[in-house]
């Protein structure tokens, strides 16, 4: 990990804010343990979780859907959010339940009317995100859905936030998906329909943003089913490695 | 329904924080007169400067109310929608929307008019998830009266982010009225603006709000604080910058603000 990165764990009964150490997490007493031995929590304190739909090209043809002519923005709400190494449910009767790996940008501070070529200020830093869809649940009302999208621990996030400064070309990011060590989905955040400056500046125009505030910038082509069992990883390059097991939920 | 219940005794228990007392949480109230007692004085409720009661998330429903299912059931089996929802419709209301009553709702440069939709909201009072009907009520704190504002619109394929998430969009309180003293199977309300009565009704639910809350928690946590909007009427009046809007649920009380235009203040 380059530069500077902060977690939040739980680790002997205690919350720590941690940082990335060789072998593990560095505890704010410099003792480090390994990076099993804590549980983690999402690395920020969330307010608006913010999330986009069909925000890469590739993706949205895999889905058979036009590119939209405007970014589809729905919100999430924080039952949705699981640390790393966390589980996630998966409804045992669905068909399709699909892993979504994302860039997640994490608000600063206050912000409204933002133009795209301040767009960077008003960033605290990054992470990663899976945003899991249950596509049976999805119906033609406010779609995407809350039924579809904002299970309980249906939205991995962490393991670290990156600050910005630690980031310097958000819009050029390798990402990746591996299901139990298998490479599924490949894309580059550069494939963005809506890069993050015409993001934050999109959304500020309609909505105050606040510090704690996370936008989850949508994922490429790639995406297939999963189940119970299954070791999910979503990585970024220069922003983190994310764990996710996912299990029966009956 | 109504008949074997008697109307509650005034006055009754509600959960409120007014600014200048920060200390206070359970207060009486007699929603119908505008009325409250805090720390033992009697107070006018309008005169309070009241904080916002509770601050979980706030889900909305769509299509809950008879009126707006009605009106827009022609198109629901018609592209893009294909069949009628198969489950309660949920929008997230998020946290920049939120305004106490007495508030000023400031409306965007590209929003000309705002819908004064006029809801009650259930508080849930403790973790809930997998709640049967029965069981609902067990976790609710009570009720709140609520303005969901919306830019109006009549296409509900995509989620409503122009048209719902704007700041100020959910004006709620004063006060969430314990559960014992409100019963939701009938929403009765008056919409006033600039003093002039602009709506009343009595709105029935789609589904009965026990089932819909039940329904919402099969499939998600709902976690102390969090409020779930039980749907607004499908006539509803519009208000304009420079105008003030009052609302009344009978039972629930009285909440109030003004409409402002984004630049005037911040």
């Amino acid at each position: 990990m380059n530069g500077p990165a902060t977690g939040r764990v739980a680790y002997r009964g205690a919350v720590y804010d941690v940082t990335p150490a060789p072998g593990g997490v560095c505890l704010p007493n410099g003792e480090v343990v390994p990076e099993e031995a804590v549980v983690w929590l999402v690395p920020f304190r969330p307010r608006a979780i913010i999330a986009l739909g069909l925000n890469y090209g590739d993706h949205a043809r895999e889905l058979r859907f036009e590119a939209p002519p405007e970014p589809i923005v729905f919100f999430k709400g924080p039952n949705a959010l699981v640390g790393h190494r966390g589980t996630t449910p998966r409804p045992r009767s669905a068909r399709m339940m699909h892993f979504e790996t994302e860039l997640a940008v994490v608000i600063g501070r206050r912000a409204r009317f933002v133009p795209e070529r301040d767009a960077y200020a008003v960033v605290a830093g990054y992470t990663v995100a899976n945003d899991y869809a249950v596509r049976d649940d999805l119906e033609n009302y406010y779609r995407p859905n809350l039924r579809a999208k904002n299970r309980d621990r249906s939205t991995p996030i962490g393991p670290w936030l990156v600050a910005s400064e630690a980031v310097p070309d958000p819009m050029n990011l390798p990402l990746r998906t591996v299901v139990n060590g298998r490479i599924v989905q490949e894309g580059n955040t550069r494939d963005m329909l809506y890069g993050i400056p015409e993001i934050i500046a999109y959304l500020s125009r309609h909505m105050t943003l606040d510090a704690g505030d996370v936008i989850l910038t949508g994922t490429p082509k790639g995406v297939e089913n999963v189940v119970a069992g299954d070791v999910v990883e979503s990585i970024i390059d220069g922003v983190g490695r994310l764990l996710n097991t996912l299990v029966d939920d009956g | 329904m109504e008949n074997d219940r008697a109307a509650p005794r005034r006055p009754v228990r509600a959960y409120a924080r007014p600014v200048r007392r920060p200390l206070v949480w359970a207060i009486d109230v007699d929603p119908d007169e505008d009325r409250a007692w805090i720390d033992g004085e009697v107070v006018r409720a309008t005169d309070v400067v009241w904080d916002l009661p509770v601050r979980g998330t706030v889900y909305g429903l769509l299509l809950n109310t008879v009126s707006q299912w009605t009106a827009f059931q022609p198109k629901m089996t018609r592209p893009p929608y294909e069949a009628p929802p198969s489950h309660p419709v949920l929008y997230v209301k998020p946290p920049n929307t939120l305004l106490p009553t007495g508030g000023t709702v400031a409306l965007d440069p590209d929003v000309d008019v705002v819908a004064v939709g006029v809801t009650v909201g259930a508080v849930f009072a403790r973790p809930v998830f997998r709640a049967t009907p029965q069981m609902i009520d067990a976790g609710l704190l009570g009720y709140v009266i609520v303005g969901d504002l919306f830019v109006p619109h009549d296409d509900f394929f995509r989620p409503p982010f122009r048209t719902r998430a704007r700041d100020g969009f959910t004006v709620l309180g004063p006060w969430v009225v314990d559960r014992t003293a409100y019963f939701p199977d009938v929403l009765r309300y008056r919409i006033w603006i600039d003093g002039r009565e602009a709506a009343t009704g009595e709105e029935r639910w789609v589904r009965p709000p026990a089932d819909v809350l039940a329904s919402v928690s099969a499939f998600m946590t709902l976690a102390a604080g969090d409020v779930l909007l039980l749907g607004t009427p499908y006539t509803v009046p519009l208000a304009r910058p420079g105008q003030s809007v009052a609302l009344e649920v009978e039972g629930l009380g009285r909440s109030e603000f003004t409409v402002g235009r984004r630049g005037e203040e911040r």
